[in-house]
């Protein structure tokens, strides 16, 4: 019950500081914090990541103006997508936290953007741009800060987990 | 332990069909508003914070001239709005001496809201607002009315209401357009749009038209909920084309709609 508590409340920070503070800041508006925490729950092998994309998706389609579900789609199928690459490829793989990045923002516009070009296609929604030159250096910022910000988080966990662990180590030989 | 069973899938997509039915059906709309409705104040103040935080590191950035230049920024932009008001004034007595007993005034009827996040949709630009009489019936609110700021710089238009959610593209959005003139013309000389959510792009000027750097860019009133009038930005460059029969005006807003807080919307005028 407690894990399924915790996962709520990432997902109500995650989606709120999206949406809100993280939009006015300079660096932090180029990072998808819903598919950071994904990410990060996929390197955990936390088995709630299913649970937080799909209210995750739930929460950012209240807070959007396009068709309800789009959000729920894009980040559950991500979700599902990440888990099968990362039991199946790269679980032994170093690189992967940028890995992941890549595929998940590439594959969430890719996703968001079909889905729309279909819903205005089939007259649901009214048209909207979803390739500019704008929009693709927005992708590609995106990409590029996101990565960033996963690996040097990664590094720097990876670095604080190493030193711990040795003080723990080198604490309980003391101890014996 | 992680791992996809076909049983997660299935449930998954089952629970997604639901809820896109149950929202068809409009039965999602009393927790989609509850959610709303208690989330929206913890999000205006994150928006705030992160305005402030934003403006913080401009202004740490900032030398004790930029500090000055700002000070002449917003002396020179309430000037413009002044010069506009008074120019549209000017017009409007020549029209009432024309028409005695005629008299018509420029005042709205507005309503305040404040910007408390963006659409949560990656690509997309528009901005959330929220009105800040938690009373007040949004049912008089219409599509494509105009946002505003310091009494009379044009920032959006509304394109969508949910209950008490309402998106707002800004003028610099690539789906907002505007008609628009410069100031002192009494009809409308072209289109202004958005151009990369930074800057606005005037299309469709007659090449008869003389637009000169630094001139002012107003709303020529020409569509239904628009007023005449509202300042949109001043020309920084004109593009003249001898292939094309129409002149481009690139314009730069007098507001950067990433510091929005507090705005106006137009109901009526």
């Amino acid at each position: 019950m407690l894990k399924q508590l915790i996962i709520f409340a990432l997902v109500i920070i995650g989606v709120l500081t999206q949406i809100s503070i993280v939009n006015t800041m300079p660096f932090l508006e180029h990072i998808n914090i819903v598919l950071l925490f994904l990410i990060y729950l996929v390197l955990l092998k936390n088995p709630f990541v299913v649970l937080f994309a799909f209210v995750s998706g739930y929460l950012l389609d209240i807070y959007s103006s396009a068709t309800f579900g789009l959000n729920i789609m894009a980040y559950t199928i991500v979700a599902f997508i990440l888990i099968f690459i990362y039991l199946n490829f790269f679980s032994s793989s170093r690189i992967i936290p940028i890995i992941m990045a890549f595929i998940s923002i590439s594959l969430y516009y890719f996703l968001v953007n079909l889905a729309i070009l279909t819903l205005s296609f089939l007259k649901i929604i009214p048209k909207i741009e979803i390739w500019s030159q704008a929009i693709f250096i927005n992708i590609l910022l995106e990409i590029l800060c996101t990565t960033i910000f996963i690996a040097t988080i990664y590094i720097v966990g990876a670095f604080l987990k190493k030193r711990f662990s040795n003080i723990f180590i080198k604490g309980s030989f003391i101890k014996n | 332990m992680l791992q996809i069973k076909s049983k997660t899938i299935i449930i998954t997509v089952a629970v997604f069909v639901l809820l896109i039915f149950l929202n068809f059906l409009k039965v999602l709309e009393t927790p989609k508003q509850m959610i709303f409705s208690i989330f929206a104040p913890i999000q205006a103040q994150l928006y705030d914070t992160g305005s402030k935080i934003s403006k913080y590191f401009d202004s740490e950035r900032a030398t004790a001239n930029n500090s000055e230049l700002e000070l002449l920024k917003a002396q020179v932009r309430s000037l413009l709005i002044q010069n506009a008001k008074f120019k549209i004034l000017g017009e409007e007595n020549k029209i009432l001496k024309k028409e005695l007993g005629f008299t018509k005034e420029h005042s709205f009827t507005t309503v305040s809201a404040r910007v408390i996040g963006a659409d949560s949709l990656r690509n997309s630009t528009l901005l959330i607002l929220q009105i800040e009489d938690i009373n007040y019936n949004t049912d008089d609110l219409k599509l494509d009315m105009p946002v505003i700021v310091e009494d009379g710089i044009l920032v959006g238009k509304i394109i969508k209401i949910n209950e008490r959610e309402i998106f707002m593209a800004p003028i610099t959005a690539s789906r907002s357009a505007v008609a628009a003139t410069v100031l002192g013309n009494n009809y409308t000389i072209g289109v202004a749009e958005g151009e990369s959510s930074l800057a606005i792009k005037m299309g469709m000027i007659p090449k008869t038209e003389k637009i000169k750097q630094g001139e002012l860019v107003v709303t020529s009133g020409l569509e239904e909920n628009m007023p005449k009038g509202l300042l949109l930005g001043t020309v920084s460059r004109v593009d003249q084309d001898p292939q094309s029969p129409f002149n481009i005006a690139y314009v730069t807003p007098l507001y950067d709609v990433k510091r929005l807080g507090e705005v106006l919307i137009i109901k009526s005028y």
